[in-house]
């Protein structure tokens, strides 16, 4: 474990250096962070220019809920690039390449590369919770707050899951670019909004199936309104439960794709 | 005649090559209804909240008419991926693309030409599908035909924006971040997302201006018969104004990139 801390903190620092080195180059992903924000804020501000509330919800509770998957976002996706690429590497072979290195390969591919202005999104994150829990009327306390950094946390964890499961099913596919995971990815477009417009049955399937309603909807209704949630469990604990359960399982389903990788090509 | 011969095969090229990617084309049609799906839920409860369940003058099923037809134009016209020239400059390969003796723009045009039409076949089933069972043309006055030439008209507009932004490759290869941006802006401003009515007057009256409206909005409302008389020959009138002008740009910029470009490495 200290081995991989140690390795991981190098990794950090040398990608650290590359990135000041090719900062112009990285603005490009700034410029992405940024106008992805202002794509869903419009859509929020057309739809709060017409009506008040969706599904008993202010624009508070919305925002807070987008500033949680942002927060959350912007952790995990500063890590996992690489993991959108594993389908190419698996088709021309390289991925074997990381097997032979005396380290796990899902451990490589997440150290490789770390796109430190993705992080731009956690402090968009971090705006829109602020400015959403303004808005609802949150008074915070310290509890509140450290609850904030551990939904985050489990919220980037269930991102990097799925993001995980995308690239087994990439493996699993091989020759189909990256179409697994950019579909499996864009399910996490129902973790924008409160899980019960989906339904009874639709909010259970995003709490505890593919649970992306952890990510933004739970901490939200767990902060503001507790009875809204889809299950009597204690919200934390239910994030940490169903968030790690599933994160186990997309390991799991990511090693059984990778044994059964045998390279491509010669 | 061999000219005609060699773009015509560029066309057949796209097309195959499509095909041969096809769980790619069904994959991304996955996304797509995933999206139109979360889309259908966030708006129903939007529209339910509203004063007589109507924004603007739109019902939830003008709304959604609006919405399925909106998408399939822009996954008709919009390039997802990072450009025609990121792989082949990467490589070198361009050198080859280069000294060929035809248009690049021009084998660039027909080869997506082609992989359009592979995609038309593979999506526009599901897209009628939908239509049929949800009942969304019930009861209107479509203009198919128009709909077919405005459709031509916004596919050739937005290749070339799309060209011109794919030139960029030949000066920087962060093409991540800006094909990203692109994509989301070109999302957002040609009314992929919702009707740019629903947007305050002034700001949808500027975006009218922009010619990403003319890669979805346009379409879209030739076919629901939203514009008419007058108004239909100069929306279309302004359409093919977009495609002139981008297309000479684009035009320019390969021409000063043939002149201009110095290939490294070899």
């Amino acid at each position: 474990m200290r081995h991989h801390l140690a390795l991981m903190a190098a990794a950090v620092r040398l990608q650290y250096l590359s990135w000041r080195q090719y900062r112009a180059d990285y603005s490009a992903g700034l410029l992405t962070v940024i106008i992805e924000q202002v794509v869903t804020l419009t859509l929020f501000w057309v739809i709060f220019s017409n009506v008040t509330m969706v599904a008993g919800w202010p624009l508070g509770a919305m925002l807070m809920i987008y500033g949680f998957t942002r927060i959350a976002f912007g952790i995990s996706d500063a890590f996992t690039e690489n993991l959108w690429h594993v389908a190419s590497l698996a088709r021309s072979g390289e991925l074997m390449d990381y097997r032979f290195r005396p380290l796990g390969v899902l451990f490589q591919l997440l150290c490789e590369r770390i796109w430190f202005e993705r992080l731009a999104s956690c402090i968009v994150g971090v705006a829109l919770l602020g400015y959403g829990s303004l808005a609802a009327d949150l008074d915070w306390t310290l509890l509140g707050l450290l609850q904030v950094g551990f939904y985050a946390l489990i919220g980037a964890l269930v991102y990097l899951s799925i993001l995980i499961l995308g690239a087994a099913l990439s493996v699993f596919f091989i020759g189909q670019e990256s179409g697994p995971m950019a579909s499996l990815f864009s399910l996490t477009e129902f973790a924008k909004y409160p899980s019960d417009i989906y339904g009874r049955l639709g909010s259970l399937l995003l709490t505890l199936l593919f649970p992306i309603g952890l990510i933004g909807f739970v901490p939200t209704a767990a902060l503001l309104e507790p009875t809204a949630l889809p299950v009597i469990i204690p919200p934390m604990v239910l994030v940490l439960v169903v968030g790690s359960g599933f994160f186990a399982v997309c390991t799991a389903l990511w090693g059984i794709a990778l044994r059964g990788y045998q390279g491509t090509g010669s | 005649m061999s000219t005609l011969k060699a773009y015509v095969g560029s066309v057949r090229i796209g097309f195959a090559e499509t095909f041969v990617y096809r769980w790619a084309v069904v994959i991304d049609m996955f996304a797509e209804v995933v999206l139109l799906l979360a889309f259908y839920f966030l708006w129903r409860a939007v529209f339910a909240a509203a004063p007589h369940q109507e924004l603007q003058g739109l019902t939830f099923a003008d709304f959604f008419a609006y919405l399925l037809i909106a998408r399939f134009v822009a996954t008709m016209t919009t390039s997802s991926g990072w450009g025609f020239f990121y792989e082949p400059v990467r490589s070198g390969d361009i050198l080859l693309d280069l000294s060929r003796p035809l248009s690049l723009g021009g084998v660039t045009f027909c080869q997506h030409l082609g992989s359009k039409l592979a995609q038309l076949l593979l999506v526009a089933p599901a897209f009628l599908l939908a239509a049929l069972l949800l009942g969304i043309f019930a009861g209107m006055t479509l203009n198919p035909w128009l709909f077919v030439l405005s459709l031509l008209i916004a596919f050739s507009a937005a290749f070339c924006f799309e060209l011109l932004v794919s030139i960029s490759a030949f000066y920087t290869l962060a093409q991540q971040g800006i094909h990203e941006a692109k994509a989301l802006a070109v999302t957002l401003l040609s009314g992929a997302l919702f009707p740019l009515a629903l947007l305050p007057a002034p700001l949808a009256g500027v975006l009218g201006l922009l010619p990403f409206a003319h890669f979805v909005y346009t379409p879209s409302q030739v076919l629901l018969g939203n514009i008419s008389g007058g108004a239909l020959w100069n929306a279309m009138a302004v359409q093919l104004a977009w495609t002139l002008a981008l297309a000479s740009l684009s035009a320019l910029a390969l021409r000063r990139v043939r002149l201009h470009y110095d290939l490294q490495g070899g």
